[in-house]
């Protein structure tokens, strides 16, 4: 029956062919996934970092960090979905995402979700042009980001 | 060790050396947690090293720069000598022991440098003068911040070893004239020539200065 184990060996080879690829596959989709996470939280980082610098000067640019906020709030809700399964310590792709945010994912959800409730108030404070207000409500803002990477995120 | 305990290291020295180490560990506990705790202390290493430096040209004896910095001829001829066993005794720093107290406050001032550019990574937590620059800029003199520190971890591991070398190979205790100030010789040695009050005065004024400026991210008004 040679031709038969000629199919055989075909189909093994075909499934290991699939099998490779498919992995090949993953860690390009891993690896672009983890890269545009990070450009996100980057995104975010910048935007945070704007909104300190301008609420140091004695006159803040209210609108300016009132758009800060905006930038930071788009990103908000759909932060605990930028960590498909997949695109942990595991791919193969450095990252700095903890494998908590898959063995703990309630808790990964409860976390990244605070961050939307004070980047919306931060952003009513600037959008009502209030300086204090705001000075104390960014706190908050980065009482969350901590929050969330003191677990889930390595230093 | 006949001879009468010698002045080897005046007040604001030694002053300076336990203040420096506490503040040190200090900033290393409270690195990216309390970081207002972290950036105080970042201001009181300034001003801790603004007055190290006024002490190392107007200061006692021993803690002078002219003292105690020494080019490699010098270094090794100590080295020679002292492994023959004949290194003569003296107040203040061996030439070998200065290339550690210059390292240290080198990378110590390089240290609280980086630190006043350094962001960290959520845009929030930064030193007084991130202000001044991009994000990208400032959390990369973040990862400089945190590798100078790796360096002075080892240079006090270092520090440390060379106390204990001393302590169990040569028989001498460096520690004890860190606290007391003074020391025993076996023989007649030149002791610590003490400053002037108003020199440790001014020393002090500036780095109170330096400290204040820094703490206000160097804005005047």
């Amino acid at each position: 029956m040679i031709p038969s184990r000629r199919l055989l060996s075909a189909a093994v080879c075909a499934a290991a062919l699939a099998l490779a690829g498919g992995a090949a596959l993953a860690a390009v989709n891993a690896k672009a996934v983890i890269e545009t996470r990070e450009a996100n939280f980057k995104s975010m980082g910048k935007a945070m970092k704007a909104m300190n610098d301008g609420l140091k000067a004695d006159t803040p640019d209210m609108a300016a960090i009132a758009a800060n906020a905006a930038t930071i709030r788009g990103f908000a809700p759909k932060i605990s979905t930028w960590f498909p399964k997949g695109t942990g310590p595991e791919a193969g792709v450095k990252t700095e995402a903890k494998a908590e945010i898959w063995t703990d994912p309630a808790g990964f959800a409860a976390a990244a979700s605070r961050l939307e409730p004070e980047i919306t108030k931060l952003e009513a404070l600037a959008r009502a042009g209030d300086v204090a207000g705001a000075r104390a409500q960014i706190r908050m803002v980065g009482g969350t980001c901590k929050g969330c990477h003191d677990k889930f995120k390595q230093d | 060790m006949s001879e009468s305990p010698t002045p080897v290291w005046d007040g604001p020295t030694r002053l300076f050396h336990w203040a420096l180490a506490i503040l040190v560990l200090v900033a290393w506990l409270t690195a990216g947690e309390q970081m207002t705790l972290h950036r105080g202390a970042g201001y009181a290493i300034l001003g801790l090293l603004a007055f190290r430096v006024w002490w190392g040209f107007a200061g006692g004896s021993t803690a002078r720069f002219s003292q105690f910095v020494r080019g490699p001829s010098a270094i090794r001829a100590y080295l020679s000598a002292s492994r023959q066993g004949h290194a003569p005794e003296r107040a203040g720093h061996n030439p070998l022991g200065a290339l550690s107290v210059i390292a240290l406050l080198g990378l110590v001032a390089l240290q609280a440098g980086l630190g006043l550019f350094a962001i960290d990574e959520d845009g929030f937590e930064g030193g007084p003068l991130s202000d001044r620059i991009d994000f990208d800029l400032a959390r990369q003199i973040a990862e400089w911040h945190e590798l100078s520190f790796r360096l002075i971890q080892a240079l006090v591991v270092l520090h440390l070893a060379a106390i204990l070398y001393y302590v169990f190979r040569k028989r001498e205790d460096l520690l004890r004239p860190m606290v007391t100030g003074v020391r025993r010789f076996s023989g007649p040695v030149q002791g610590l020539v003490r400053a002037p009050l108003w020199r440790l005065a001014v020393g002090v004024g500036i780095g109170l200065a330096v400290a204040f400026a820094a703490s206000r991210g160097f804005k005047l008004g």
